[in-house]
């Protein structure tokens, strides 16, 4: 099967029939001259002038296939072969990343291993695992037994965020039983990098051969609204006023649908197409229109998308939002999931919120800082989004009329962005890295690296963030982290410690004095568990934890999100694999063979060979 | 006009009525400087030579001899006794042209200048024309009437279809019984063999020949400029060519066929002049002459 890397070059391929169509052309053209005899015309006919027609035949070939080899190269085409792992008798172990990363490929990944199993030779053995567990072990009998198809179709992405590094070690161990010299291991994922990092300097053994089919597709296009003012600014009584939305993405041609409200109804859905310049839309607007807003739909991004989307859990940590209908954190903080359920609040009503209706207000609004302090002196958390770069923290401090000195407290910045590159660090504006040196700051939540981004006045439980979340990214890198992010500070402050957050897939262990049964509280059913006896009492272990939110064992509450590092773009590099000498495939493909080459050379042949033509 | 001008093809080209031009032709070229290549009995006397052993005895001079002790013979010059046909390829291939004369004009404005030229030196003339077979045969006379005669045929003269040079020579060295001298003017388009043996056909009734091979400029070079598809004018047969792959093998083929009919022509003492129509007349009158010397 044919696919070829750059497609739009076949466009060209009507060139090729360029020489004909000349051909052709220059036949018709040909001026009919009347000469006195063809009597040595014919002699030379006889002896030449079949070689000559034989040449011009040739050279019309020649050229054909010179254009179409060339035009075909361009358009770098590639031979979906069959697998390598197929051509001998082999044991193959596969390992398919079934992370939370892979929810949007993984039909793909499935679908791999299933052409990679049915390939292999008669008397091959195979094994599939997961880092869920293991999903079909026949490794030690012929691939003839059946059932291992029905398996893998059944197969679905969880929500975990395990590596594959305990799954490549189970295969190790599976393989060393297997009395074949071919033993191999395929990896099939969606390469992201945290998944495979291992395989950089995991020892491989000599008589392993290792293969990995990871997906390398870039990630969406990110569009986002630059901004949006009302045009004209004063209009005239009974003037017609029209919102102009500032669109731009980070590819070309990246298509949105792109959402005007007024006075919280939708007025107006348009697909715009958004490139690396900054677009203009007009909406026209009605003349008695009082609130405005516009967004990106978050229904139109794309599906690779989705897996930064976390899916909504039952809440349980009610989190108040104080947001205008124009916010751009209002939706996302709304979609945001894991245990949590975020409602709006209006400014006005914010005084109102109590620690009995909800575990945090996120305040999104003008800073209103005699709100606040109502809220908090009745105990309730306070996370300010101060809207501003954080470049500056003094200067926020003297905004905020206070003093580092009383009582505030410096948050590391968030390990929720360590997983992003550099770019994607620099995208979303958090500080510019900065260098701050506070004094008498404690680091209460680490969040990343080190770098400051949340300033905690423990003694008032305000927290602010100097973040400063742009509509540039309501797509991808937004939508992704927000959510996590106020799902940590909101479990952060309503008093869950880290050591109780767990992912999606851990194990839940809790120490108890007695073997009595205990119930176990999920987001989705109850369980009564015996405790086992351990070194010192015994011990609940609860590794069911497929679905986000809280966990409760006994009088001990956990946190189950899924992994936010499952969220990080960050693919691995397949040099980086193939320095250590494992074969590096596209997910889907299988052995491709890259013809440029060879249609280069034979393109270049052709044009030798008219050229000999020509001067012979 | 000058003497060189009136030679030239494109001059001749633009003058009216064949006679004025063999008229012109002759006079710029030669000022009656013309004998008969066969010595013999006449009435007028040529010179006395030495008697060589061999000679016949009643040709001696008897009263030279008793004047001066010595044999001398008496030789005499023959007056009118040569015979010329001049014999025309009217085929259809005569006709094509590149510049300002066919090659049929080329050939009879030449056969004009010579019938004058021959007349005017009161020998015999006649002529022929031929396509695929023989298209007119006037027997050789040497009055003024009789060139008149001749004249008007060559420029009423029509040209025909195909050729067939062999059959039609072959025919005229069967008509022409008589020895003298036969003038051919033909493109040569025909099998060179069967030419040749034509021509060896005449050598053998003992005619003098001599041969005008003339060409076109156009089909000696062939150099046409761009593809193109060439109707032959005889056989209306066609064929699409890029005349620049194949110009080498033409003119080396053109060139092999001259170079045998030449050498062919040497051996059986034909005189051979290939000619091209851009050529002044001046070039062809003085092949013949050159063959009237040597024949002396």
């Amino acid at each position: 099967m044919f696919s070829f890397a750059s497609p739009w070059f076949l466009l060209l391929t009507p060139i090729a029939l360029g020489p004909l169509v000349l051909h052709l052309l220059s036949r018709r053209k040909m001026r009919r001259t009347e000469f006195s005899s063809l009597f040595f015309l014919r002699k030379l006919r006889e002896r030449r002038f079949r070689w000559l027609k034989l040449r011009d035949i040739l050279l019309l070939i020649l050229r054909t296939l010179f254009l179409a080899f060339l035009v075909l190269a361009l358009s770098r085409p590639v031979w979906k072969g069959r697998f390598p792992v197929r051509l001998t008798r082999a044991d193959l172990v596969l390992v398919l990343d079934d992370s939370y990363s892979t929810s949007a490929r993984f039909a793909e990944i499935t679908e791999t291993a299933e052409r990679l199993s049915g390939e292999l030779t008669s008397g091959s053995g195979l094994s599939i695992l997961t880092p869920s567990g293991v999903i079909w072990d026949t490794l030690l009998q012929d691939i003839s037994v059946s059932g291992w198809e029905t398996r893998l179709q059944n197969l679905q992405a969880s929500q975990s965020g395990r590596d594959l590094e305990d799954a490549w070690k189970q295969a190790l161990s599976m393989l060393e039983k297997s009395k074949t010299s071919n033993k191999r291991i395929a990896f099939v994922s969606d390469g992201q990098a945290r998944a495979l990092d291992f395989l950089k300097t995991a020892p491989i053994p000599s008589d392993i051969e290792v293969y990995c089919f990871t997906d390398r597709a870039e990630p969406p296009a990110n569009v986002s609204i630059l901004s949006t003012r009302l045009y004209p600014a004063y209009p005239l009584p009974g003037e017609d006023q029209a919102l102009k939305v500032i669109v731009k993405a980070t590819e070309n041609n990246a298509q949105a649908n792109l959402e005007v409200f007024t006075d919280s109804k939708l007025r107006e859905r348009r697909t715009v197409s958004a490139g690396r310049e900054s677009r203009e839309f007009l909406f026209n607007l009605p003349q008695d229109a009082e609130k405005i807003r516009s967004e990106i739909d978050t229904d139109s991004i794309p599906a690779d998308d989705r897996r930064f989307v976390h899916g909504a859990g039952a809440g349980k940590l009610k989190v108040a939002l104080v947001a205008g209908q124009d916010s751009d954190l209002l939706s996302l903080g709304l979609r945001a999931g894991g245990g949590l359920e975020v409602r709006q609040v209006s400014a006005s009503s914010a005084a109102g919120v109590s620690p009995q209706t909800h575990d945090l207000i996120v305040w999104d609004d003008v800073y209103r800082p005699s709100v606040i302090d109502a809220v908090t002196s009745r105990g309730l958390p306070v996370f300010v989004l101060l809207g501003e770069d954080a470049e500056d923290i003094p200067r926020v401090f003297r905004m905020l009329e206070e003093s580092p000195a009383k009582g505030f407290e410096i948050m590391a910045s968030s390990w929720l962005f360590s997983d992003l590159s550099v770019e994607d660090i620099r995208e979303i504006k958090f500080s510019k890295y900065l260098r701050l040196e506070p004094e008498g700051g404690n680091t209460v939540l680490s969040f990343s690296g080190g770098d400051p981004m949340i300033i905690a006045d423990t003694s008032r439980n305000i927290y602010y963030s100097a973040v400063q979340f742009t509509p540039e990214h309501t797509n991808l890198v937004y939508r992704a982290i927000f959510p996590v992010f106020i799902q940590r500070l909101a479990t952060f402050a309503a008093g869950q410690r880290k050591g109780n957050e767990f992912y999606i897939g851990d194990t839940l262990k809790v120490r108890v004095p007695t073997g009595e049964p205990m119930f176990v509280e999920t987001p989705e059913l109850h369980y009564e568990i015996t405790p086992k006896p351990a070194d010192q009492g015994f011990l609940v272990e609860f590794a069911n934890t497929q679905k986000p939110g809280f966990y409760t064992i006994g009088t001990e509450t956990f946190v189950v999100n899924p992994d936010p590092r499952e969220s990080s773009p960050e693919k691995i590099r397949p040099a980086e694999l193939e320095e250590r000498g494992i074969k590096v495939f596209p997910l889907g493909a299988s052995t491709p063979v890259k013809l440029w080459l060879p249609l280069l050379i034979l393109a270049a042949i052709c044009l030798a060979a008219e050229l000999l033509f020509i001067f012979l | 006009m000058k003497r060189e001008e009136l030679l030239k093809p494109e001059t001749l080209a633009r003058l009216r009525g064949l006679d004025i031009k063999a008229r012109l032709v002759v006079e710029g070229f030669l000022e009656g400087l013309h004998r008969s290549p066969y010595k013999g009995f006449s009435v007028e006397f040529s010179e006395y030579r030495p008697y060589i052993p061999g000679d016949e005895p009643r040709r001696i001079d008897w009263k030279v001899y008793a004047k001066r002790d010595r044999f001398y013979v008496k030789e005499y010059q023959e007056e009118t006794n040569l015979r010329a046909m001049l014999l025309v390829d009217s085929s259809q291939s005569m006709t094509y042209r590149s510049g300002a004369l066919s090659k049929l004009d080329y050939a009879v404005t030449l056969a004009a200048a010579l019938t004058f030229l021959l007349i005017k030196q009161k020998d015999a003339v006649g002529m022929a024309t031929f396509d695929t077979q023989i298209r007119e045969y006037v027997p050789a006379r040497s009055s003024n009437k009789h060139m008149q005669l001749l004249l008007s045929r060559f420029e009423n003269l029509s040209s025909g279809g195909e050729t067939n040079l062999a059959k039609s020579l072959h025919g005229l060295a069967e008509r022409t019984r008589k020895r003298g001298l036969v003038i051919i003017f033909s493109d040569l388009f025909d099998d060179p063999d069967d030419v040749l043996l034509a021509l060896r056909h005449f050598r053998h009734r003992k005619h003098e020949v001599i041969l005008f091979h003339i060409l076109d400029p156009q089909e000696e070079n062939f150099d046409f400029s761009s593809p193109l598809r060439l109707v032959d004018m005889e056989t209306r047969k066609e064929a699409s060519l890029d005349p620049r792959l194949i110009r080498a093998e033409y003119r080396k083929a053109l060139a092999g066929y001259k170079k045998r009919l030449l050498r062919t022509c040497s051996e059986h003492h034909i005189d051979y002049n290939p000619i091209l129509t851009n050529q002044s007349l001046e070039h062809a009158l003085f092949r013949y002459l050159e063959k009237r010397r040597r024949l002396r």
